[in-house]
């Protein structure tokens, strides 16, 4: 309870510092330097799975990370690294954003379904490729946090909303892509359901503090499923110092 | 206070039994809390690495004993009230380090972590010692009753926490040892101020319990915690049992289907979640019939290898889901093995949110895998075992009984002609568990004369694999029920009689080419070539070295290297190579801690010529001592779980009955000085039965699987009476030798043991590991053999008398000091 209340605590004045700063620009110079070495840093994991796409590195560097981490943790929002957003969860680690993202292979005409907003740092990266992206947060404080952040950045066609993303979005059914960045035990069928016949979801597999996998399901027009498991993509747990 | 030679008095001794008590029970209770708030599998090496504190406290004795003898009471008091107050300060103060445990492999921040955890715990270990190295200095001719009270204390201690935890939660037992200690306060000595210390530290731990000032929950990346975080989250039940917590969880968002196709329209049933240790999130499910999903479920695939209308034998249930499975396929019977008696009455609706998660029927049988099919032949025509597999190997050092050649070949007896056996696990990115399971089988299938390419199958998706062994050749019917299930849920076939390799890696694709080529090497029998090629050690596992977990193979890291490039860290099998970090630890402190002493001990001695020309057997001797003993009981805790089930029960037992065993020798035996002859008698008597114990446990197993807790554990115990009587006489005597060389030396020698039981602690497993409880027995035979070697030629033979008197001098004729050679 105390714990939560701190949270809240710390999440308000996030806020507060992040409204407290000048315009909702959204290219603003502010960090720009350090995006860039950081977009420039990332390569990729495989001969196979690299970085390249232009759109993705245009993307990566356009969106202020910074703006998405909390607070007190606002040193490490450009270092390859997931960082803690409270309530046990993170902002996941750039080159994963940046290879889930590629691989999902976004254009401007697809309709996009993200299950896990967490900070709102994906679904902003979506929203540069196409505006049609949908997000859903389970957890009630992060997901009202990613509204606010999202439109006081000028994010505006990006739809969001509290609930659970097991069973997809059914009103603004099918997607033609769907990312899930809370990894998951097995493929939610109704997210399946939801995925247009030649649509792709991209999946992290395996622990969250282990060796995870990406994984990339697609359904042929036909509409049977195959996945793939792409090399692993990460290590990086939780950084030590969370946010209580 | 000048205790002097005198006896000491009944309250000293009890004094020292509590706190040995809650030395030791504090020991055992923190295998448990390391489990809950981190990982159960790394608790021995942490445990190990505290009880350094214990070793150093006789290490700083020694420098300091000639104040210790002067001031003995102040020095009792100090430690016996710091020891009871940082007992529930450790932990508290463990539950704040922010750490994540499983990452320590890849991210060095966490060593500063880890290192603060473990210096948690070396705080009171380090105290309490000192209490009882205190004890020995200051009444050194009665080293026998001392060490008595002592391992009494300590087997009262160890044999507490699985009682205690029947009855009330982890936290509350702490307590429990907490206020023993402050009780030890007041019975040091009596008088006013040590009574009002007492009744004060009482006060402070009372209120730190009332004020739920001591809670043990899990760490923040533990899978509880998050779940916690959602909205509308909330525990229903919890239960602290002597082998883990018990936790089950309502939270919205709990969707588990293990092994459910993706070819399934169906959403994951209503559930709830159990929780062990705050992990391995298992599904409860809250239905009353078996879901149809429960057709295309992965485990589904050994009923198309069975009979219609099977009998069934579930192992290593957990949550209810396979039992589901089961109930699905119209079983005749289903039967499942749940050593765990509060799991048990979980499941069957006797206890926690008070309705049964198990399908109507399902028969709960109290025993382990092993030994019901010792204890009750089959035949049966689906035996299913679910194995969860933990990351990064950090199961290294953790024994595992129902994965070993003989296990297989157990089970293979009980299945029925048309019968299966199913081991469902999970694969990583690069296969493991699985590969062991596979060379496992096909190994006892050679072994029954019986060939593996007509006796297995596998079937696996993007996650689960199923391995199938079968009783008789798999036909051309059951082939095709196989093949028609896979190809309807969208599974892979990594083995079957007459699988081609274009059949596999299909709906679910693998980089690397699925699994198909690495299984059938083993199941051709080419699993040597395979082996010197792959990154992990996946040869089979025996009852000889049943560590399945453990994958690490040095010559392996290239190819590691090689697949995953910069993340190949995050791959390794850490669990082994921590358990070589904390060796190194240890053997440096130790190496330093009974380097250091001796100068001073030297200086002190400087007189008696002769007595510094024999620091070298004394040290040995006690080395020989420290690393013996605990060769024996790690040996015997880790080959006795067989037959008492868990680790944990295998622990309070074995370490009891040793304690008392050794306890009982040092009493009889230690009070005065033995002829060398006789010591080398007593001391012949554990090299010679402690490889004879491997025998009678191996045996013993065969006849005594079915008898009650009671009686096995009683079987078990008077086994190790009888090898820790006679170990036990080996320190008091080797201490009744060296105490004419001065207060310190006792001292040192006290610490000299303490490290050498952390390093052969350690040491064991990883000998057992790498060899087998055969060699580590051996080595605990040379042990004692070396000390037998010793025993004569340690320091303060006669020739050490003319020196100074170290001790004081007595009013009763002391038969140690003045008995003839
Ligand atoms: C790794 S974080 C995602 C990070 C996020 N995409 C970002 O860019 O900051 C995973 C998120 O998924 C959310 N989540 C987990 N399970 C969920 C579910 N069933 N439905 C919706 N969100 C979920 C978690 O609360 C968490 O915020």
């Amino acid at each position: 309870m105390r714990r939560s209340a701190s949270v809240l605590i710390l999440m308000w004045l996030g806020v507060h510092v992040v409204l407290g700063q000048t315009s909702p620009v959204l290219a603003d110079s502010d960090r720009q330097a350090e995006r860039q070495a950081l977009v420039q840093s990332l390569s990729g994991v495989a001969p196979d799975l690299m970085i390249d796409d232009p759109d993705v590195r245009a993307a990566m560097l356009h969106v202020p990370r910074h703006r998405f981490v909390p607070d007190g943790l606002q040193d490490q929002a450009y270092l390859d690294k997931p960082v803690p957003i409270g309530h046990g969860q993170t902002i996941s680690q750039p080159t994963v954003v940046a290879l889930m993202t590629q691989l999902a292979d976004v254009d401007s005409t697809q309709k996009v379904l993200e299950v896990g907003t967490g900070s709102g740092y994906q679904a902003a990266i979506l929203a540069q490729l196409t505006d049609q992206v949908y997000t859903i947060e389970i957890i009630e404080p992060l997901a009202k946090d990613a509204v606010e952040r999202l439109a006081n950045l000028g994010y505006d066609r990006i739809r969001t909303r509290e609930g659970d993303g097991y069973y997809g979005w059914p009103e603004q059914a099918p997607f033609d892509r769907i990312l899930v960045t809370a990894a998951a035990a097995h493929i939610p069928p109704p997210l399946l359901e939801q995925l247009k016949p030649g649509g792709r979801m991209i999946i992290p597999v395996g622990p969250r503090w282990g060796a995870q996998t990406l994984m990339l399901v697609t359904k042929d027009q036909a509409g049977e499923t195959t996945t793939e498991s792409l090399l692993p993509v990460r290590f990086v747990p939780l950084t030590s110092k969370s946010l209580r | 206070m000048h205790p002097a030679d005198a006896p000491p008095r009944r309250t000293l001794l009890l004094a020292l039994g509590l706190v040995a008590a809650g030395i030791v029970g504090f020991e055992v209770a923190l295998t448990r809390i390391i489990a809950i708030q981190h990982l159960h599998h790394l608790a021995s090496v942490i445990i190990a690495l505290g009880l350094l504190g214990f070793a150093a406290a006789g290490a700083f004795a020694s420098l300091f004993a000639d104040t210790i003898r002067r001031h003995g009471a102040v020095w009792l008091t100090v430690s016996a009230a710091s020891f009871a107050l940082t007992l529930p300060l450790s932990v508290i103060l463990s539950g704040h380090i922010d750490m994540t445990l499983p990452a320590l492999a890849w991210r060095p921040e966490e060593l500063l972590g880890f290192g603060l955890y473990v210096a948690c715990f070396l705080v009171p270990f380090f105290l309490g010692a000192l209490f009882v190295t205190t004890c020995f200095i200051c009444w050194s001719g009665h080293i026998g009753q001392l060490y008595a009270a002592d391992l009494t204390g300590s087997a009262a201690g160890a044999l507490s926490v699985p009682l205690a935890l029947q009855i009330m939660a982890l936290e509350n037992l702490l307590i429990f040892f907490s206020l023993a200690a402050a009780m030890a306060v007041v019975l040091t000595r009596a008088g006013v101020r040590n009574s009002a210390i007492g009744a004060g530290l009482a006060g402070i731990v009372i209120a730190i319990h009332n004020i739920d000032g001591l809670p043990i929950q899990p760490a923040e990346y533990k899978e509880l915690s998050i779940q916690l975080n959602t909205r509308d989250a909330r525990i229903l039940w919890e239960r602290d049992t002597p082998d883990t917590r018990l936790t089950v969880l309502d939270a919205p968002g709990l969707h588990s289907a293990p092994g459910m196709s993706i070819a399934s329209t169906a959403e994951a049933p209503p559930q709830v979640q159990l929780f062990f240790d705050g992990d391995l999130g298992a599904p409860l499910l809250d239905v009353s019939a078996p879901p149809p999903l429960m057709q295309s479920v992965i485990s589904s695939a050994a009923f198309h290898l069975a009979p219609p209308q099977p009998t069934v034998l579930l192992h290593s249930l957990g949550g209810s889901w396979q039992a589901w499975v089961a109930a699905f396929h119209d079983p005749e019977r289903i039967q499942a093995s749940e050593e765990n008696a509060n799991l048990r009455r979980l499941l069957t609706g006797d206890a926690g949110p008070a309705r049964p998660y198990l399908p109507a029927g399902v028969e709960l049988e109290p025993m382990t895998a092993r030994r019901f099919h010792a204890a009750h032949p089959g035949p049966f025509d689906v035996v299913m075992l679910t194995i969860s597999a933990p990351e990064a190997g950090l199961a290294a050092g953790t024994v595992r009984y129902d994965t070993t050649v003989e296990a297989f070949r157990d089970v293979l007896a009980d299945v029925s002609q048309g019968g299966v056996y199913a081991v469902v696990t999970d694969i990583k990115a690069m296969p493991q568990h699985s590969l062991r399971l596979v060379a496992t089988a096909a190994r006892a299938l050679r072994q029954m004369g019986k060939s593996p390419s007509t006796h297995i199958a596998a079937i696996r998706d993007w996650r689960n694999l199923v391995l199938l062994v079968t009783q008789t050749s798999i036909d051309d019917d059951r082939q095709q029920a196989l093949r028609a299930f896979a190809e309807r849920w969208r599974f892979d076939l990594v083995a079957l009689p007459g699988l081609q390799e274009a059949d596999t890696n299909r709906f679910h694709h693998r980089r690397n080419g699925g699994l198909y080529g690495p299984f059938k090497a083993f199941i051709e029998d080419e699993a040597t070539t395979f082996q010197e090629n792959y990154a992990f050690d996946v040869q089979p596992t025996t009852d000889d070295s049943p560590f399945f977990d453990k994958f690490f193979r040095r010559q392996g890291l290239g190819t590691l290297r090689d697949t995953f490039g910069p993340t190949w860290r995050a791959h390794l099998s850490w669990g082994y190579l921590l358990h070589w970090a904390a060796l190194l630890i240890g053997a440096v402190l130790a190496l330093v801690a009974i380097a250091a002493p001796l100068a001073f001990i030297r200086r002190d001695r400087a007189p008696a010529r002769e007595n510094r020309v024999r620091q070298f057997p004394t040290g040995l001797y006690f080395s020989a001592l420290g690393l013996g003993f605990m060769f024996v009981e790690i040996g015997l805790l880790q080959k006795s779980t067989l037959l008492l089930d868990a680790t944990s029960s295998a622990f309070s037992t074995v370490v009891a009955a040793m304690l008392v065993g050794a306890g009982a020798g040092s009493y009889w035996l230690g009070r005065r000085r033995l002829t060398d002859r006789a010591l080398v008698g007593w001391l012949l008597l554990p090299a010679g039965l402690a490889p004879l114990f491997m025998v009678l446990f191996a045996h013993g197993f065969e006849f005594a699987a079915d008898w009650s807790f009671a009686a096995r554990a009683s079987f078990i115990s008077a086994a190790v009476f009888a090898i820790a009587f006679p170990m036990g006489c080996a320190l008091p005597q080797g201490m009744l030798r060296v105490r004419a060389a001065g207060a310190s030396t006792i001292a040192w020698a006290w610490g000299i043991n303490g490290f050498t039981s952390v390093i052969g602690s350690l040491a064991a497993v990883l000998i057992a590991m790498h060899w087998g409880f055969t060699v580590l027995m051996a080595a605990a035979s040379l042990c004692y053999l070396a000390a037998a070697l010793l025993g004569s030629q340690l320091i303060g033979g006669q020739a050490a008398f003319p020196g100074p008197q170290p001790l004081p001098r007595t009013p009763h004729p002391d038969p140690v000091r003045h008995r003839k050679q």
